[in-house]
């Protein structure tokens, strides 16, 4: 689906992406681990086009990114970086008709993100939590084939990230979505991730299941911290416990 | 919305009207509407004076109200306008340059050099404010305002050189006036004003997706460097005939946007272009007859009325925003 072959990219001078390669596969969630500054967003706003590649290159479908209309680019990826802001009041139901997605993804993605009583409101006026999922449903709602969310569980209490990480699988099993988010909260990624790559300087360091990447030596040494995956006996999901091993260095 | 729209069009007509019949020397509603029975006089001052003057304030008023919504959208800021980016002082720099010069024929030459200044200063704001910030922050107003202050300065040292007749003249079209001369120029000017109009309108979506910032406009097919640049340039030209005709005028097209995103309650750009282009239209038209009927014999520039009323409207709108975002 999204392939990116030796990406340079940055802002000015200072680049940021180091050679990134990265191939994501078409349906299944990917999701980007890393340090504040690793180049999380900056992999993802590279994908879309929005930061220019200075060195490599982006296939979409086995299409360079470039080379498609961005109509057609549109319809094969899309992002939502973090923390969306708006400067002007806006109802929900107006935010959901920017850009004219389909109306039955709409109300769709509403639901999915649980705000389908609150079409009325000003945007201005939600929780930054409720904010942040209003943007989540017109992401989801112009429904590209490749959805990327920068820290879509940020701002959400335990609760809306649950029910969020549902409704995003139930929308990749219905659609066939490929989905790549950027977390901070680790020990929701075992929960989600089909596959995760660890962003570090710019690089993709380590590359596998949640399983794999929790329990490499390259996240122990990116993170500072011994990761300890179990199975939980009683309901049989993975979960993941984090305990700082080393406080300095 | 449709009812708000023509109770919106029909204040503006209304007010046309008003204006029309109102002035230094009276006009009775039956001379108005009994055009052809008009007597030489009454027909001269509707026709030849209150008509072009009228339909003028209509224009550059319509214009500057669409282009502050061009321009808070754009840059999401909600200070934004031609008068607080610098535009219009570079623009009315151009006109005075012209001026000064004494270049003719001046119906081509002003708004030429208007249309010049006023590129210039876009050019150097945003330039200014691309290199040291990002584009859509606030400071973007700092600068703006800097750049109108020293052409502003520019302008009135051009203006020390002018013989006393001309210094008259040009210091009214700073504070912006109508009721001069250019006031004709409407004929010629205004189709180029509803053009630029038009097009914004028709922009009305790329404005609704970048109004989400860079990256939703992309995703949704928007590239959002290219509608910006398409955007500016149209703003800035209408500005720039905007100040050819009428000089230099603030507040119009601050508050126009924000009284109409409170009076139609929606988000979607048509209909707030077509609303601010209303509003705008029938707000500068209130400004200049206030002016002129306000002291017998007196004439306050339309600028300064605008200014007047739009200084604290625009206060109380901040103020009252900045409660809200501590809520």
């Amino acid at each position: 689906m999204l392939q990116l072959i030796d990406v340079h990219s940055g802002y000015g001078k200072k680049n940021v992406l180091q050679g990134i390669n990265l191939e994501i596969k078409t349906g299944e969630l990917f999701v980007l681990i890393g340090l504040n500054g690793s180049g999380k967003s900056s992999l993802l706003r590279t994908a879309l086009g929005l930061l220019k590649e200075k060195e490599g290159e982006i296939l979409i479908d086995g299409r360079n990114l470039r080379s498609l209309k961005l109509s057609e680019r549109a319809k094969m990826i899309s992002l939502l970086e973090s923390q969306p802001q708006i400067s002007f009041a806006m109802s929900v139901e107006d935010l959901m008709s920017v850009g004219d997605p389909n109306l039955l993804y709409s109300s769709e993605a509403l639901r999915a993100v649980g705000l389908e009583d609150s079409e009325k409101k000003n945007v201005l006026n939600l929780s930054s939590g409720e904010r942040h999922r209003a943007f989540i449903a017109h992401a989801l709602a112009t429904n590209s084939k490749c959805i990327m969310l920068d820290e879509p569980l940020a701002h959400l209490d335990w609760s809306h990230q649950t029910q969020l990480i549902d409704s995003l699988k139930a929308w990749k099993s219905k659609y066939g979505t490929t989905f790549v988010l950027a977390i901070h909260e680790l020990e929701r990624v075992p929960q989600i991730a089909d596959r995760v790559g660890l962003i570090d300087g710019g690089r993709v360091k380590k590359l596998g299941t949640a399983r794999e990447v929790f329990l490499s030596p390259e996240t122990l040494e990116t993170f500072a911290f011994q990761a300890h995956v179990d199975q939980n006996l009683l309901d049989g999901s993975t979960r993941l416990t984090l305990g700082k091993i080393k406080q300095n260095g | 919305m449709k009812l708000k729209f023509l109770l919106m069009l029909v204040f503006l007509i209304a007010v046309s009207f008003w204006s029309l019949k109102t002035g230094s020397t009276s006009v009775t509603w039956s001379q108005i509407f009994e055009f052809l029975s008009l007597s030489p006089q009454a027909s001269a001052i509707l026709t030849q004076l209150r008509g072009p003057r009228i339909l003028s304030a209509a224009l550059v008023g319509g214009s500057l109200g669409i282009v502050g919504l061009v321009f808070q959208t754009l840059l999401r800021n909600p200070l934004a306008e031609p008068y607080t980016l610098g535009l219009s002082g570079g623009s009315s720099l151009g006109a005075v340059l012209a001026l000064n010069l004494a270049l003719t024929p001046s119906l081509f030459w002003i708004p030429f050099l208007s249309t010049v200044g006023c590129f210039t200063s876009a050019f150097l704001v945003l330039i200014l404010a691309r290199r040291q910030l990002e584009l859509e922050s606030r400071s973007l107003i700092l600068f703006g305002i800097m750049i109108s202050l020293f052409f502003g300065a520019l302008v009135v040292t051009g203006m020390s050189f002018l013989s006393p007749d001309k210094l008259q003249g040009a210091m009214f079209w700073l504070l912006g006036e109508f009721g001069t001369t250019r006031d004709q120029w409407i004929y010629f000017l205004g189709p180029m004003m509803i053009l630029g109009a038009i097009l914004l309108i028709f922009k009305a979506r790329s404005l609704d997706v970048l109004a989400l910032g860079e990256a939703r406009g992309l995703s949704l097919g928007f590239s959002p460097q290219k509608e910006r640049v398409q955007l500016i340039i149209i703003s800035t030209f209408l500005t720039a005939l905007g100040v050819s005709i009428a000089g230099l005028i603030g507040f119009i097209g601050l508050v126009t946007p924000h009284l109409v995103r409170r009076f139609l309650k929606t988000s979607r750009h048509k209909i707030l272009l077509l609303g601010s282009g209303l509003l705008g239209s029938t707000l500068l038209i209130v400004a200049d007859t206030v002016g002129r009927t306000v002291a017998k014999n007196i004439e306050v520039p339309a600028g300064s009325i605008a200014a007047l009323f739009g200084a604290p409207i625009l206060i109380y709108f901040l103020v009252g925003q900045s409660h809200a975002s501590t809520d």
